[in-house]
């Protein structure tokens, strides 16, 4: 009686959650794989795959298989995963022509996977093969695609897999790719999506920097993200007040600590530092400065 | 055998009788279960549900003030207040989250934040950046965003690992002293409150002092009683004379939870400026792989002065402590300090509010109307009476005031020079609730006549605060004196949307309606806490608790969080603090244990850095896959607010071992030639040869 129940509320809720079209069938299964549940979002993408109805649809649903092999399985992607979702990502390509949007989006997410894929290769040749198949689809998002978003993605990306050791010859042109990026830019106007990625690869080249001993350029492009827009609050603050230390510390430069230390202090004035970087400021310039009126 | 089958068909028929209980019982469960969780709407109200662990006192009636002006404007809509125990809050929110039945908003705190929020609640960021829009008839905040009408932005409910808000906070909180002004004036000559740590110490002395002489009276009359006593008593028991009990005064009520507030603060005070010599990336932080760099580098030694002193400071506060402080429970040193057996206690603006109400639920103490007849306006009047009673040898008789009642009683004074020798009582001229003065019985000693006729003394007293004392100036401290310590003004009591709310909009509302400064100002003064908003001003019982808005921050602390060091350093830390150990001791044992903790600690450090990649690259492919199929405008602005933060946040980890290979390769090659790399090294490099293997 009680599982005859049972059964009919379960099956009251199973009904009722049935998606009836594919954006309501990949809103779930892009919803499960936010919630890290692979397998459920796995075989949503499926059965949004079989509803799709047109040619961005079905890339979408590909978009979502070949994620949960790339990033769904987090530290235990095998060579068969990137493998299989380098495989999605051709299907997807087949399916768009060089005008399409998403284009760029599969063309880096194809190169990302067969670079991992080249880590994963027991054999070096193999390795050099796949990187060398990722170098020529980075060099097309390169060629065609100079400001896209997912160009911007995929220059990070070999930034950040270039090599762990920073003062490699490829972290050093991965790097410096990302300040040839940056430098061909507009800080304030231009196109909004040009600049998306702008800010992260300068606090990238400001890391990158730092542990190269060049304090120079990390002050110049810590001020650069700051310019591009920090991605929140608290990374405002921490650049801010880096670049006034640093400037104070390493490069002698007091008219920026000073300017940095005030505005830490203007902008950030609940910060647990700002009343140091009140008197800091100070101390460098000499003059008495108000009440801060920011956070 | 027919009896035997009337037998079974009996038990077949209760089997059937429970059978249908249980599934009666079962089936109503679910429709129960179905029935919240299936629309949020209940008797045609729709009813937003808010957990909380805040039972001190006044919260809930705040929340429930708040609610009733809510539902006034929402016809339709009731506000449930659950409040839940500390302790099984974070077992009764997993529970109720992951069966999915958790209330609309619930409390951030006690569970883990960052995975918990990412999977059940709601990001807010969004939301918080446009201005809320019961401050439109507010013309200074009509068009700030919602987020910067909070004193601190909000920042603090912004969590890295999820790239957004979320909560909103109702409240602020600060550390401070809290005093037993009536002790403190009795026992030191004055209730004003210590400024300099010099003057805390000179209290805490004082108190000390006063505490050892009403033992070592206690003591003596003791001693005098047992010389009373015959040969029979020694076996006898109940023939003994009446004895004393020991006068419990502690200068400074504590437990771990103290220690835990006090040596941060006054760590701060003396260490901080290291904190900033070893900081090597300039961030104003000395991160752990910071510290284990100077820590191999030679540049800091457990021997560090400052962090000696800070050590001695902490030892030095320790001796004014209740005995086996590190035994007891926060509560415990809690009710210590209410019932008058602790002239001090430290702990934050949520307790104040229950200190000072369960203190004056204490008895106010037999307040003397009459003596023989007369009128007492004044306690000389009293012991003036007494006097002549006692000089004359005949009985007082008093009317006194206790709880409204008046009772007579009579009392057989001795002769005396004072009134607490002639009758066992002290009295104080206090004035109750603001009339007129009159004479109080304070103390009663336990084996006068006044407590035998059944006199009452007062148990209630005066409150002070005041802000940790600086040890500037200090003959010992005071030249490691850095500066006072900036205090963080970031709001607390803060709210979350459950993602699978029925009413998310409606629970939005209330938070937006609970955060404009009229309202937030009202909360808080019902719940006696201070405001979260800018302009809402707190009571004035709160104005000690003003957030500091000048000083340092940090200090210089050997451990990681939750890591081996941690655990080590504690197991070293009470019998040192606790005046087990010296400080020679203490720091000869962190030299001969710490270095290989460490050494566990940076591995794992490292490691955790290291595992956690891949799921920071999988957030950016959310976003990324949320910027490339985004359905129209808004989806597109969030994912292009957030694929940026998520590639910051990936690369925060995916730096993390090109960073310990430049800053630890060359110490791994060089081997310092100190103790602390020599120990270091011996496990750092079984890990390495472990990982190889």
């Amino acid at each position: 009686m009680a599982a005859i129940a049972s059964s009919m509320l379960l099956l009251c809720f199973v009904s009722a959650s049935a998606a009836d079209s594919f954006e309501d069938m990949a809103a779930r299964a892009w919803s499960e794989y936010s919630f890290k549940e692979i397998d459920k979002a796995q075989r949503l993408f499926s059965e949004a795959g079989k509803m799709a109805r047109t040619k961005r649809e079905k890339c979408e649903s590909l978009a979502g298989l070949a994620f949960c092999l790339q990033f769904g399985k987090r530290n235990n992607v095998s060579r068969d995963d990137y493998r299989r979702a380098v495989s999605i990502y051709d299907e997807a390509l087949s399916l768009l022509d060089k005008t399409d949007d998403l284009r760029p989006f599969f063309l880096s997410m194809k190169a990302e996977a067969l670079m991992h894929l080249s880590k994963l290769s027991p054999q070096e040749s193999e390795s050099q093969e796949l990187l060398g198949k990722a170098a020529g689809l980075w060099r097309i998002l390169d060629d065609e695609y100079g400001a896209d978003v997912f160009r911007q993605d995929s220059l990070l990306t070999r930034a950040a897999h270039a090599s762990d050791d920073f003062k490699d010859e490829n972290s050093l042109k991965a790097h410096a790719a990302l300040k040839d990026y940056v430098a061909g830019l507009d800080k304030k106007d231009g196109a909004k999506n040009d600049r998306l990625l702008a800010s992260v690869m300068c606090s990238q080249v400001a890391e990158h920097s730092f542990l190269n001993g060049d304090f120079d350029a990390t002050v110049e492009y810590l001020k650069a993200y700051c310019e591009f827009g920090p991605t929140s609050f608290p990374m405002k603050a921490d650049a801010y007040f880096r670049i006034a230390r640093i400037a104070e510390l390493k490069t002698n430069d007091r008219k920026t600590a000073v300017e940095f230390y005030r505005r830490f202090y203007s902008e950030c004035n609940a910060n647990e530092k700002s009343f140091f970087a009140k008197t800091r400021a100070e101390e460098l310039s000499g003059e008495k400065i108000g009440s801060g009126g920011g956070r | 055998m027919k009896r035997k089958q009337n037998i079974e068909s009996r038990i077949s028929v209760f089997n059937l009788v429970g059978l249908a209980i249980l599934a009666f019982c079962y089936i109503g469960a679910l429709y129960n279960v179905y029935r919240i969780k299936g629309s949020g709407v209940v008797g045609g109200k729709k009813i937003i549900r808010l957990a909380h662990w805040q039972l001190e006192l006044g919260i809930r009636d705040a929340i429930s003030e708040l609610a009733r002006d809510f539902e006034a404007q929402n016809p339709g809509v009731e506000i449930v207040q659950i409040p839940i125990t500390e302790r099984a809050y974070a077992q009764w929110v997993t529970t109720q989250l992951i069966g999915r039945t958790a209330p609309d908003l619930i409390e951030l705190g006690m569970f883990n934040i960052v995975d918990y929020c990412g999977r059940y609640f709601m990001p807010l960021g969004e939301v918080l950046r446009k201005p809320n829009p019961y401050n439109a008839d507010n013309p200074e905040l009509k068009n700030v965003p919602w987020m910067d009408t909070f004193s601190d932005g909000l920042s603090g409910t912004y969590i890295p690992e999820l790239l957004d808000y979320y909560g909103v906070g109702f409240s602020r909180f600060t550390i401070r002293l809290f005093y037993n002004k009536d002790l403190v004036a009795k026992a030191a000559g004055s209730d004003r409150p210590p400024r300099t740590l010099d003057e805390l110490f000179a209290v805490c002395q004082k108190v000390r002092e006063y505490s050892d002489a009403r033992n070592a009276e206690i003591r003596k009359f003791n001693e005098e009683q047992a010389g009373k006593d015959g040969a029979m008593s020694k076996y006898l028991p109940f023939l003994r004379s009446p004895r004393k009990s020991p006068f419990v005064l502690d200068p400074i009520a504590s437990s771990r939870y103290q220690v835990s507030l006090f040596r941060p603060r006054y760590s701060s005070m003396l260490t901080a400026g290291r904190v900033l010599e070893l900081d090597r990336n300039f961030d104003g932080i000395t991160s752990f792989d910071e510290l284990v760099l100077a820590l191999l580098e030679g540049d800091v030694k457990y021997q560090d002065e400052h962090n000696v002193a800070s050590l001695e400071l902490m030892k030095e506060f320790s001796k004014y402590f209740n005995p086996g402080f590190m035994s007891i429970d926060r509560m415990d040193a809690g009710f210590a300090f209410v019932q008058g057996k602790a002239a001090m206690i430290t702990s934050g603006s949520w307790d104040a509010s229950s200190f000072i109400k369960k203190i004056n639920d204490q008895p106010a103490g037999d307040a003397v109307l009459e003596v023989d007849g007369a009128a007492a306006s004044t306690s000389r009047d009293v012991a003036e009476a007494f006097a002549k009673a006692a000089e004359g040898g005949r009985k007082v008789e008093l009317l006194i005031e206790r709880d409204g009642a008046r009772h007579r009683v009579k009392i057989s004074p001795r002769k005396a020079a004072t009134l607490w020798e002639s009758a066992g009582i002290e009295l104080a001229d206090i004035s109750d609730g603001g009339g007129a003065a009159r004479p109080v019985v304070v103390d009663v000693d336990e084996l006068s006549p006044a407590h035998a006729a059944g006199v009452r003394k007062r148990m209630r007293f005066d409150v002070g605060i005041f802000d940790f004392p600086l040890p500037k100036g200090h003959p010992v401290f005071g030249k490691y004196f850095v500066g006072n310590v900036k205090e963080m003004s970031g709001t607390g009591f803060s709210f979350g949307v459950v993602k699978f709310s029925d009413n998310p909009g409606l629970a939005l509302k209330f938070l937006q309606f609970a955060t404009t400064v009229r309202n937030n100002e009202r909360l808080n003064e019902r719940a006696q806490w201070i405001p979260s908003v800018k302009g809402a001003k707190p009571i004035k019982m709160l104005e000690p608790f003003e957030p500091n808005e000048e000083g340092c921050w940090g200090w210089l602390n050997f451990v990681q969080s939750g890591g081996r060091t941690a655990m080590v350093e504690g197991q070293l830390y009470w019998p040192f603090i606790s005046g087990e150990t010296s400080t020679e001791e203490y720091l000869r044992k962190l030299d001969e244990q710490l270095p290989e903790a460490t050494a566990t600690d940076y591995d794992n450090y490292v490691t955790n850095y290291i595992e956690k990649t891949p799921d920071k690259n999988y957030l950016r492919s959310i976003w990324l896959a949320k910027f490339a199929f985004a359905r129209d405008d808004a989806a597109r602005r969030e994912a292009s607010l957030k694929l940026p933060a998520a590639w910051e946040n990936y690369l925060l980890f995916k730096n993390a071992y090109p960073k310990h290979l430049v800053n630890m390769g060359p110490l791994i090659e060089a081997r310092p030639d100190t103790a602390f790399s020599r120990d270091f090294f011996k496990t750092y490099d079984a890990f390495a040869t472990k990982r190889k293997e």
